[in-house]
């Protein structure tokens, strides 16, 4: 008697097998209820119009500024004094920008060593409305998706409990930890459908348009496959948060209140609030302590070339008269017209060298403390899951500010390579000459006006180094974003204990 | 009979557990928000003061005589808005055409794109965000929730006409939404009344007036829409999950679409074109040929800007359906933060250099000596009297009268359809 009974209850789906097929029968029906409802309709038509909008916004940005970039690049070939370097145009920019309009887009390098934005030493501004933020598809699932995500789950325990249905499902012999899995899963998969659908949608577009497919080498589909696992992780997030705060309240209204300015906080204020703080706690001179401190190396008398020569007591030298003057004018002139002695030229080159490099280890400490403060907002911003999503996302896509460093530090490379090909292949003096005096400057000395010309060495256009920017290879992108990827884990696993907890204590009598 | 339901509507709000939260987030949130703003307001004033020392003190390089410096708005800790987007000096002498304000430290700073990816948390945001949408938590049950408790019914069998339900319902409704709002006010002239730099004048004190007010107009659309849209609907689920979709259209989608979208309608011209025009221009650089030169160079530099405010006010315009975008802009414009405000100062400063260089070509005809006591004169006057003069608050009035009317109409237009909705509401 007693196996036949414990036959039935095996066929009719109770003991091991019970559970798996009621977590199936749960999920099927929270899909259909998801997948009918009004908001999934929504989501589908503003996930739809968002990723063909990026698409189209794209074409149209990427095609101009790779116009541009080829143009400045051709334009720019020549060896000079001072060398530009520019910033292609980011390819994965559709699916994370970083802000790109706002990161320098070339960068000048003087001999001296100082590696400046812009090619005139200032880019021009960008002028945006405050809270302005640019559609891509990261913000696509930072906002949007997180958003349905809430909405999606809010009701999920609170809102059965509500209408009593809580109580019977729990009636059933299923564990709750089932209950709770099967309503994650559907409420993913429902997300997960227009998320692939608008990915889908975006690609074809920049494939209509541009042709992206022929563009996309190998490693920027890894790329995107990456942001799309990262997504897929971050929107996992908020679904567990939805599912958390749900089984924290007893009523859905208050769950979604909850749920609301949980989402605000994240979304808006944590990652916006970190850039006054990180400003105003910085440890770092302020801007205009740094002006004063531009100056006072620009004035100082030690790279004052008249003073410096006057202080050594140079003296010029008579002039050579050029054989062409006319004989007349070479008699009246002899003896009068003086020039620059080598000891002179020798001390104005070593004045200026030193000049150079201190304006060098002066542009380098400035910029280092913009760094710092820079990262220090960020790592504040840190606190929110949707800015370490940003941020992987910028690592993994490689773009926004892990890219600024990695260009100013080729730009970095490249001045060494290029110092060496004067030195090796020119065979000249490298001389860190300070930012202005490129024209011959005058000096008074005994009266007499002298003037000292920096010799311009000669270049030859062979061999010359060309500009790379560095990229890294998608391991090192993989591995840098590790941390951060961690962090989004962990996110979801604390986020899923906690509500796993609550569930579980859950009193699920409406 | 009015009386009794406002008492009603407003003690019910009270006593329910959304009013507590949102006021607790409330709270916390103004705490933490405009103590930042403070302290990063007082850090960028210090730094303002100490740069006007220096150059008056003669610090700097030679023409750094002639600097002109943006303070930071003092009403910016309540309205943000393009304060920190703008740099907070130019020079204004000769061989530096003032084209716009750059950094302390020139054109050349990394700084002014730095942080740039991290907008601003205020007063403005408070509302803007956190209350709008406690507006909307507040009303979307005000009809629908009660024909869903069944006590709409009951309530219309005694003899209450319902558009005076609607009005009780409407008034007590505001009421308890103006709470936490005077609340986050109170708080943040509190705080600021805390710091010994910033002092409010009796203009500013009317200027803060007005964002109150207008916050408090603002989140009266909202409460409408919501009220609107809770009689639209049988149930008060769907009502908020409705309202808050619109919501986030509104204040999210429309801002950043129709900045995009007026990029598309009016472009930039690209950096390469603005540098064939300058070199176009011919540069030369003595005496009155450079002040030829300059003036060609200002005149495109300011074509290039101006293309660039009718894109931001395009895109206003696109958005200015939007309650928000309405309501951000007319509170920069009470907190001289807006970009009006920056291109007054600009125009200024236009004008001003226009009558410096004729008096400039004035002085090359001078004898030598007639010419640097001139200057000297003209540098003396510079440092005692120039002053780029703020708008008063009449002319912010004025420029914000059109938004005003907007936000009036938002309220009307809602409660009108509310109105008309309720009346063919069946209960």
């Amino acid at each position: 008697m007693k196996s036949e009974e414990t036959r039935f209850l095996r066929e009719n789906g109770f003991f091991n097998g019970r559970s798996k097929t009621m977590t199936k029968e749960i999920i099927r029906r929270e899909l259909f209820e998801h997948l009918t409802s009004f908001k999934f309709a929504v989501l589908m038509i503003l996930a739809l119009a968002l990723f063909l909008m990026n698409g189209i916004n794209f074409v149209g940005k990427y095609s101009k500024s790779f116009t541009e970039y080829s143009k400045n690049v051709e334009e720019h070939r020549h060896p000079d004094y001072i060398v530009s370097v520019y910033r292609k145009p980011n390819l994965l920019g559709f699916c994370v920008d970083g802000g790109e309009d706002f990161q320098p887009k070339t960068l000048r390098i003087e001999l001296s060593g100082v590696i400046l934005p812009g090619k005139f030493g200032g880019e021009e501004p960008v002028l945006t409305p405050p809270n302005f933020e640019k559609i891509d598809w990261m913000l696509i699932v930072k906002a949007l998706f997180s958003l349905f995500a809430i909405l999606l789950t809010y009701d999920a325990i609170s809102g059965e409990k509500e209408q009593g249905t809580l109580a019977l499902v729990c009636s059933n012999s299923i564990s709750r930890f089932s209950i709770l899995f099967g309503k994650y899963l559907a409420a993913l998969i429902t997300l997960l459908i227009p998320f692939f659908i608008g990915i889908s949608l975006g690609l074809l577009t920049l494939e209509g348009q541009l042709g992206i497919f022929s563009l996309f080498s190998g490693e920027s589909f890894a790329r995107v496959f990456l942001f799309i696992v990262l997504s897929i992780i971050f929107i996992s997030f908020f679904i567990l948060l939805g599912l958390s705060v749900s089984s924290l309240t007893k009523r859905s209204s208050i769950s979604l209140l909850l749920l609301f300015f949980i989402w605000v906080m994240l979304l808006f204020v944590i990652p916006n609030l970190s850039g006054i703080i990180a400003d105003s706690i910085a440890e770092t001179p302020s801007e205009h302590e740094f002006a004063i401190r531009e100056i006072t190396v620009f004035l100082s008398d030690d790279y004052d070339v008249e003073k410096q020569i006057k202080k050594k007591g140079l003296k010029p030298v008579v002039a050579e008269l050029p054989s062409w003057l006319p004989p007349e004018a070479t008699k009246a002139m002899s003896g009068q017209v003086y020039q620059a002695s080598q000891e002179m030229i020798d001390e104005a080159l070593k004045v200026w060298d030193e000049q150079g490099l201190q304006f060098a280890s002066f542009y380098n400490e400035y910029r280092n403390a913009i760094l710092t403060k820079q990262k220090l907002a960020r790592n504040i911003a840190r606190i929110s899951p949707s800015a370490v999503f940003q941020f992987a996302g910028e690592k993994t896509t490689h773009c926004g500010f892990p890219r600024e460093l990695s260009f100013f530090a080729s730009a970095k490379d490249y001045y060494n390579e290029y110092v060496q090909y004067i030195s090796d292949e020119v065979g000249e003096r490298i001389i860190h000459y300070p930012r202005l005096p490129l024209r011959p400057i005058i000096v008074n000395i005994e009266g007499k006006e002298i003037s000292i010309q920096i010799p311009f060495p000669k270049f030859s256009e062979k061999n010359i180094p060309q500009f790379s920017e560095k990229k890294p290879s998608i391991e090192e992108s993989l591995y840098a974003s590790l941390s951060d990827i961690a962090l989004l884990f962990l996110w979801n696993v604390m986020v899923f204990f906690i509500g796993f907890i609550a569930f579980i204590r859950y009193d699920v009598r409406a | 009979m009015l009386t009794v339901i406002i008492r009603k509507e407003f003690l019910d709000q009270l006593m329910s557990a959304k009013f507590a939260i949102l006021t607790i987030l409330c709270i916390l949130l103004v705490l933490i928000t405009f103590f930042t703003s403070k302290m990063d307001y007082e850090r960028r004033l210090a730094e303002c003061q100490k740069a006007i020392q220096d150059r008056n003190d003669k610090k700097g390089l030679p023409s750094d005589i002639y600097k002109v410096f943006r303070k930071p708005e003092i009403l910016g800790i309540f309205s943000q808005g393009y304060d920190r987007k703008f740099g907070n000096t130019l020079d204004f002498g000769l061989g530096d055409a003032p084209l716009r304000l750059v950094s302390y430290m020139g054109k050349d700073s990394l700084q002014s794109q730095s942080l740039s990816g991290f907008s601003s948390v205020d007063f403005e945001f408070l509302v803007r965000i956190i209350l709008s949408l406690s507006a909307i938590f507040l009303a979307y049950d005000v009809i629908s929730g009660e024909r869903e408790a069944g006590t709409l019914r009951l309530t219309l069998s005694n003899s209450v006409k319902r558009s005076t339900l609607l009005l009780g319902k409407f008034l007590g409704g505001l009421l308890s939404l103006l709470i936490p709002l005077i609340l986050i006010y109170l708080l943040s002239l509190l705080i600021a009344s805390f710091s010994p730099l910033i002092d409010f004048q009796s203009a500013e004190y009317s200027r803060v007036g007005f964002i109150f007010l207008l916050s408090a107009l603002y989140l009266t659309s909202f409460f409408t829409l919501g009220m609107f849209l809770s009689t639209l609907t049988k149930r008060s689920k769907v009502t908020l999950l409705i309202s808050l979709l619109i919501w986030v259209f509104l204040l999210f989608i429309v801002p950043n679409a129709s900045f995009e979208i007026a990029q598309k309608i009016k472009p930039a011209p690209s950096s390469e074109m603005i540098e064939k025009q300058v070199e176009a221009a011919g540069f030369s650089a003595t005496g009155k040929d450079w002040i030829k030169y300059e003036r060609k160079v200002n005149e495109i530099e300011r074509r290039l800007n101006e293309r660039i405010y009718q894109q931001i006010e395009l895109s206003r315009w696109l958005s200015s359906f939007s309650p928000a975008v309405v309501y951000s802009h007319t509170t920069q414009i009470f907190a001289r933060t807006d970009l009006s405000s920056y291109r007054r100062f600009m125009k200024f400063i236009y004008a001003e250099r226009d009558i410096y260089d004729n008096n400039l070509l004035e002085r090359f005809r001078l004898p030598e000596k007639e010419r640097t006591k001139r200057e000297y004169e003209y540098q003396k006057q510079f440092k005692e009297s120039f002053q780029v003069p703020r708008e008063s608050i009449e002319e912010s009035l004025n420029n914000a009268l059109p938004d005003i009317c907007l936000l009036f109409l938002f309220s009307f237009l809602f409660y009108f359809l509310a109105y008309f909705f309720f009346l063919k509401h069946e209960v």
